[in-house]
């Protein structure tokens, strides 16, 4: 509206009053036509910048409308799913209790074969009939198939059916960040998956480099932050925000140290190391920033301060990926690191394979000149040996004059005579003899000679032998020498001259020797020394640090300090075994897993998916093991040795020593007698009696042979264990001069060992085979099943025509089962809808809601914009008939 | 004294009054004429003569005829008029900007943004239809039509305001030299000041060229003793006496297109001009207009990188065969944040998933991403051999310096997932949309194709809809990149702020007109002609001749009484 201006008040002119007539006339029409089309559009607003802050509003009032509107579409999908659901569902709940009636009527031994035969036919019809649910299409998508919903979910073979679905769910956004799932799996409904095989053993994978931080602390991850590192007097706050691998974050350390000062991060096996240069001293912390927890979530968190020395952070516990390699799992390589100072020259010595046996392996560098009377080595010929026993020091004495060179060897092994000197001493005139003799403070062996010359070396070697730290001979290593003369003199000149050191020549058991150029030997060939002894190189492999590297060109090229040595720590687990493989047993099958060529854990859980024995391998939710579950229902399912380690280790044997026996045979337990269960023959004749009460786990039972006091004899043992192939209990007797057969018995009353596998039904007595005179192998008393409808339906099928009444009536008590699933999941899609049904009226209500504040905003407000437009016709009248007035009074008409 | 000398008095008065009669006469006549200033004839005593003792009047005599106006308020008015024009300048713009954004339609871009995040919810309804998926694809070709359109019709108003920059200097010459050659000619009428009259419709004439120069920018003008004026714009003299100096457009570039500035022809120095037209000219070039540009371009860039940072990390219904990015590197061995991509990836990690056909199984190889600037971060030359070591597919690098991946064998298919490094979307590999700015986005030609390649899944090849399922509510998800704003609030951003920016200009603009009015009032009250007052003047001149001649006719009588003596 335009504005009114005032009246000036001194004058006024012609031209004056037409302009303000005209401005008059302008801003009424305009006004006019503006409550017009306000009222002819039903918009307040023609522009959004009419009203600024409504139209602001209205902007994000109509996006949430829009947004709300497609919300009531995905509830209008979602339902349509979930009715579609419910009616399948329903079928599934009639069919079960009509075949429950039907085998109910059929249990009891008094019904003839006829009827079980039509009751088993019934029964295979309804699991034909349940396939066809389970495959039910609707809208094209499979509805009981998870999130696979292209895939056909179920199959029928024969009476087995296998589910080729998956576990996930599909979901949509019925509200604003609302995501509800729409559909129910198939084994959430009529259970398709066996209980997972996951057994007790943590996989463990190592940290790497290039770990990701949020694989880190059981997959929690790291909060992205900043950590403050200080060596007392200078802080560095340091942002790792930005890194993605652990790697990084030892970078970023390393790159950011505090000022002046230089700080290597490193990743072992399991955590960080800091370590901060020793010649700034100081104390080194590291602190959170703020109020953060990242320090601490990297194990780093020390804020007391270790001095120089490293900070050692704690283990970061990495999960399992698809990408882990299965050499880093179960068990860390032992590793050295050899810290020389300075730049370009430390190195890593890393086991080749896990395990503890490659603990306490020592690294030491020994000055090759100091070892021989000849020169050492020149850098390039470095050479390493490795020591399995303790080695005794030793140092040159090369003396002047000929047929003199000796070699002076310590009489004890180990490090203990390391360091110490030999030097020559004027003994005063003592004519061809000498004195030996040793300080052990100051490490230094004192070799007193003739003043005048006449000791000869055969004197001093006497001396020397009879002094008893060391032993000497003569050093043949320089051929200048000329020979071993015992009566060469040695000369007073050589008298504080000629001296000894025996460094790092002695070593503890299990040491490596590299013999290098002090001061001119560099990391590169020190590792080519490793390398080139085919000992050592079989057993461990020396590498670079590259986080001590200037550049990537001089990495290596730094000289090694000669007491840097270190010692192999860390190394456990042991490798897993790929070379044997698994035995699977399923749906009556046996098929033998081939891993070997399985590198990563992706590797292993396709080897196993991908195979003919339908498993469900997958890593666990929990993230440190992997889980094998059976697609397969219907069938006896069991996960076993194929002779060697591998199910133990990855923990996915489906008997292990933690089996309860209350689980075996199905459930069924192991029923035992009071007294004597069973007793076992030894191929020595004697017969031990085993009483079951008290074991409750498989291991127990293991324990109860084993740990017998009258079988502890090694020559005549029986040893029980679980088998070296397949499943079940195993009794080795390795008895050499055997006089009896290896037999199991069982005791009349007790059903114990056949339970447990060792006698068959409906016998008393196993007897080992001749083949394998040593060994009984127990069947496998655990086998696992798919706990659903169609494993329940296949077994009372086959019970039925096998009129077997307990198997039925083992049936009929999975079928309860069945129900009370069917059921759940059944109230479960009940539920969803209610609650998709509640939103439904909910969205509508706010959506009328949302129409009238968008309509409050920019919609026109008729009988205010009626009586406003009639107001200014009004006010356009006046003016009209004002103007008409005054442009006809003038003076002129008067004259 | 003597009677004729007494005829020669009334005589004056008689010449007086037909001169007021004319004078009046001509401010009757131009009663209407808009920039036209009232006269007023300057009327004193005529000299004293001396009689004896006595000192007699010699009647009225006309000393000069002036303009009645107030310089001052003149200036003030060019002033305000100034102002008015910039801001109505910025008006139009606003104007133009907001019908073309059309928020509150039904058609504007802010629909086409929550119709193509709804497509996405549509797929999470039923995540097997390819068709449900092409017609995601369609609202994206759609969205990202209405966002190519909405960049080129901006550009097209900037272009248009630019180019009235350009006419604008011919405008400002024009008006130069017209003032300069009136001042001329003021000054040869008015005589310098021996004159008291004024170069009556010479200086009305200048005074409205002046004001029309004013519209364009704002000047300051001095009067000179003499009667001409001196022109200044922003510290420069434009006018001096009969000199001015001319001024040009200077062509230059900005976000891609060429723009003028305005500068003196001779010394190349820039007017900087406060206000006027020519001011809201530039401002809404350069910062209505060009500001929504950047706007626009930073909300389809958070667009397009954001969506294709999750798209790049899912998996369609189908795997690749074979693809090439879509953006190329500056330098094969330099690190990706730093090899001229038009995104900027960052230090993170992404997998490849290998499947093969045959057996359904499918292997994954973590590619790392290191861009934390420290040592050997990855190059494009690193990336696709670490590509290139993954079995099954093969990497290479094309002459035009692209990433090329192909499945070695026809059953292999591969896809990409969980991308914390935004490498695969800064390289064009697995993207949604193509492009790097609002004036070429699109969609991908792998998903236009085929539109199953869109990627819904997070888990494997139409395993699950993880992957739809963040980017169904990427629309409202906070953006670390961009402060935590979401990508509609950016939007809302962009379209408040034109909306504030004109509601505010608006009202700016509504204040300066009535300031101009008030002002304008103020100056037609001095300067106006009453009708009435000029009838009362006529009355004055003509009783005041009447009276005069009544004096001659009775000198007359006398002088006939003196005769017939």
């Amino acid at each position: 509206m335009a504005g009114v201006y005032p009246v000036p008040t001194t004058r006024t002119s012609d031209l004056l009053n037409q302009t303000r007539l005209l401005a008059q006339l302008q801003s009424d029409e305009l006004e006019i036509l503006r409550y017009q089309s306000q009222i002819s559009t039903g918009r307040r607003l023609a522009a959004p910048s009419d009203d600024a802050p409504a139209a602001l509003r209205a902007q994000s009032l109509q996006r949430l409308l829009e947004l709300k509107a497609q919300a009531q579409t995905n509830l209008r999908a979602s339902q349509s799913y979930l009715d579609a659901t419910d009616t399948a569902v329903a079928d599934v709940a009639t069919t079960l209790s009509s075949i429950r009636a039907t085998a109910l009527g059929v249990s009891d031994s008094s019904s003839s074969d006829a009827a079980r035969e039509a009751a088993a036919t019934e029964v295979r019809r309804a699991i034909e009939q349940l396939v066809s649910v389970g495959n039910q299409n609707f809208r094209g998508r499979y509805l009981f198939a998870g999130s696979r919903t292209t895939t056909v979910p179920f199959s029928l073979d024969g009476n087995l059916v296998t589910y080729h679905g998956n576990e996930g769910s599909i979901s949509s956004f019925v509200d604003l960040a609302l995501e509800q799932a729409t559909n129910v799996s198939g084994s959430e409904i009529f259970g398709a998956f066996s209980p997972g095989v996951r057994g007790t053993v943590d996989l463990n994978p190592i940290l790497t480099r290039d770990t990701l931080l949020t694989d880190l602390q059981g997959g929690q991850g790291i909060t992205p932050g900043s950590i403050a590192i200080s060596d007392g007097t200078r802080t560095s706050v340091i942002d790792i925000t930005s890194a993605e691998t652990i790697g990084d974050v030892a970078d970023l350390i390393a790159a950011n140290p505090p000022a002046g000062r230089s700080i290597i991060a490193r990743v072992t096996t399991t955590g960080l190391v800091l370590d901060i240069d020793d010649a700034g001293g100081g104390n080194l912390t590291v602190r959170e920033v703020g109020a953060g927890t990242t320090a601490a979530e990297l194990g780093i968190l020390n804020t007391l301060g270790t001095g120089t020395g490293p900070i050692t952070g704690r283990d970061l516990d990495p999960i399992l990926r698809l990408t882990t390699r299965l050499a880093d799992i179960l068990g860390a390589r032992a590793a050295a690191y050899i810290d020389s100072p300075g730049r370009n020259n430390n190195l890593i010595l890393e086991a080749n394979q896990l395990g503890a046996a490659e603990n306490g392996v020592t690294l030491q560098f020994v000055d090759d000149g100091l070892l021989q009377a000849a020169p050492g080595l020149n850098p390039g010929n470095e050479f390493a040996t490795y020591q399995a026993s303790a080695t005794a020091a030793r140092a040159a004495l090369a003396l002047s004059g000929f047929g003199n060179n000796l070699i002076l060897t310590a009489a004890s092994t180990g490090t203990s005579l390391n360091d110490v000197r030999i030097e020559l001493a004027d003994a005063g005139a003592i004519g061809n003899a000498a004195t030996a003799d040793y300080n052990t403070v100051t490490k230094t062996l004192t070799l007193g000679i003739d003043s005048t010359g006449a000791t000869d070396v055969q004197a001093l070697l006497d001396a020397i032998a009879a002094e008893g730290t060391f032993t000497a001979s003569y050093d043949a290593s320089d051929p200048n020498d000329g020979g071993f003369n015992a009566a060469a003199l040695v000369q007073t000149g050589d008298i504080g001259v000629v001296s000894g050191n025996t460094g790092n020549s002695g070593g503890d058991a299990n040491t490596i020797f590299v013999h290098i150029d002090p001061g001119a030997t560099t990391a590169n060939q020190v590792i080519a020394a490793l390398t080139a002894n085919a000992t050592i190189s079989a057993r461990f492999t020396a590498r670079l640090d590259p986080r001590d590297g200037a550049t990537i060109a001089s990495t290596g090229n730094g000289f090694v300090d000669l007491d840097a040595g270190a010692t192999t720590a860390g190394g456990s687990g042991e490798p897993l075994d790929l070379t044997s493989g698994l035995l699977v047993h399923n749906g009556g099958q046996a098929y033998t897993l081939d891993l070997s060529g399985a590198v990563t854990v992706e590797d292993l859980l396709n080897a196993l998916n991908g195979s003919p024995a339908s498993l469900a391998a997958d890593i666990d939710p929990a993230g440190d093991r992997i889980r094998i579950r059976s697609r397969l229902s219907g069938a006896d399912f069991q996960i076993g040795e194929n002779g060697g380690t591998t199910a133990t280790q990855l923990g996915v044997r489906s008997l292990t020593h933690d089996t309860n026996l209350a689980d075996l045979n199905h459930g069924r337990g192991v029923s035992t007698a009071a007294g004597i269960d069973f007793s076992i023959q030894r191929r020595d004749g004697t017969v031990l009696d085993i009483d079951l009460d008290g074991a409750s786990t498989i291991g127990d039972i293991l324990d109860l042979i084993n740990n017998r006091a009258d079988n502890q004899d090694p020559a005549t043992r029986v040893v029980a264990r679980l088998a070296q192939s397949g499943n079940g209990i195993e009794l080795i007797d390795g008895n050499a001069t055997p006089t009896a057969t290896l037999q199991v018995t069982r005791s009349f009353q007790s059903f114990a060992a056949i339970d447990l596998g060792l006698v068959a039904q409906g016998e008393t007595t196993t007897s080992a085979a001749s083949t394998s005179p040593d060994t009984i192998t127990a069947g496998d008393v655990n086998p696992l099943e798919v706990a659903g409808v169609f494993n329940s339906l296949g077994r009372l099928h086959d019970a039925l025509l096998a009129n077997d009444v307990p198997a039925i009536e083992r049936a009929l008590a999975l079928l309860d089962q069945d129900f009370d699933r069917v059921n759940a999941a059944r109230a479960e899609v009940g539920a969803r809808g209610q609650s998709l049904e509640t939103l439904h009226g909910r969205l509508e209500d706010e959506n009328i809601q949302l129409q009238g504040s968008l309509s409050d905003e920019i919609d026109t407000d008729l009988a205010e914009a009626i009586s406003n437009l009639t107001a200014r016709q009004a006010a356009l009248e006046a003016s009209l008939q004002l103007t008409a007035r005054t442009f006809q009074l003038s003076l002129l008409d008067f004259l | 004294m003597t009677l004729f000398s007494s005829i020669q008095t009334a005589n004056n008065a008689l010449l007086a009054a037909q001169l007021g009669l004319q004078v009046t006469g001509n401010n009757i006549a131009n009663a209407n004429t808009p920039g036209y200033v009232r006269e007023r004839l300057v009327l004193v005593p005529g000299p004293t003569q001396t009689y004896g003792n006595l000192l007699l009047g010699t009647g009225v005599k006309v000393d000069s005829v002036q303009q009645v106006t107030d310089r001052f308020l003149e200036e003030r008015l060019r002033n305000a008029g100034s102002d008015l024009a910039n801001s109505q300048a910025q008006q139009n713009t606003y104007v133009q900007l907001e019908s073309l954004i059309g928020e509150l339609s039904d058609t504007d871009l802010s629909t086409a943004l929550t119709s193509f995040f709804n497509s996405i919810q549509d797929i999470l309804n039923q995540p097997d239809s390819a068709a449900v998926r092409n017609l995601a694809v369609l609202q994206g070709k759609t969205l990202t039509d209405n966002i190519r359109q909405l960049d080129a019709r901006v550009r097209e108003i900037r272009q248009d305001v630019n180019n009235q920059v350009i006419a604008s200097a011919d405008d400002i010459n024009h008006a130069l030299s017209e003032v300069a050659r009136l001042n001329v000619q003021i000054v040869k009428a008015e005589g310098g000041d021996t004159s008291a009259s004024d170069a009556i419709g010479l200086r009305d004439r200048r005074t409205a060229v002046l004001n029309d120069l004013a519209q364009l920018i704002d000047i300051k003008s001095v009067e000179q003793p003499t009667g001409d004026v001196t022109v200044f714009a922003g510290g420069e003299y434009l006018v001096a006496a009969g000199s001015y100096r001319e001024v040009t457009a200077l062509a230059s570039t900005d976000r891609g297109l060429a723009i003028a500035e305005i500068r003196l022809k001779e010394t190349d120095s820039p007017i900087t001009a406060a206000s006027g037209k020519l001011a809201g000219l530039i401002r809404s070039r350069d910062e209505v207009l060009g500001g929504f540009l950047d706007g626009l371009d930073n909300f389809a860039r958070a667009l397009m990188y954001e969506f294709n940072k999750l798209h790049a990390g899912g998996q369609g219904l189908e795997g690749y065969s074979s693809l090439e990015s879509e953006f190329a590197v500056d330098d094969l061995g330099a690190a990706l944040d730093q090899a001229g991509l038009k995104f900027t990836p960052s230090n993170g990690s992404f997998s490849v998933q290998v499947l093969n056909t045959q057996t359904g199984l499918s292997t994954t190889t973590d590619i790392r991403v290191d861009l934390n600037g420290l040592d050997d971060d990855t190059s494009l030359a690193d990336l696709a051999a670490a590509l290139d070591a993954i079995d099954g597919i093969s990497a290479t690098i094309t002459p035009s310096r692209r990433l090329r991946l192909e499945a070695d064998t026809s059953f292999v298919k591969f896809s990409f997932a969980g991308d914390t490094s935004g490498a695969l979307a800064a390289l064009g590999i697995n993207t949604f949309f193509t492009g790097a700015h609002a004036s070429d986005i699109g969609i991908s030609r792998e998903i236009r194709t085929s539109p199953g390649k869109f990627a819904a899944s997070g888990g494997g090849i139409a395993e699950d809809t993880d992957v739809a399922a963040q980017l169904a509510t990427l629309l409202t998800a906070p953006i670390s990149s961009q402060n935590d704003q979401s990508l509609a609030l950016l939007y809302d951003r962009i379209t408040g702020d034109v909306t504030q920016g004109a509601a505010v200009t608006k009202s700016v603009a509504e204040g300066f007109e009535v300031f101009q009015q008030t002002l304008e009032g103020q100056y037609l009250s001095v300067t106006g002609v009453n009708l009435d007052e000029e009838a009362v003047r006529m009355i004055a001149y003509q009783r005041a001749f009447q009276a005069s001649a009544r004096v001659i006719a009775t000198i007359n009588e006398l002088l006939e009484v003196l005769i017939n003596l």
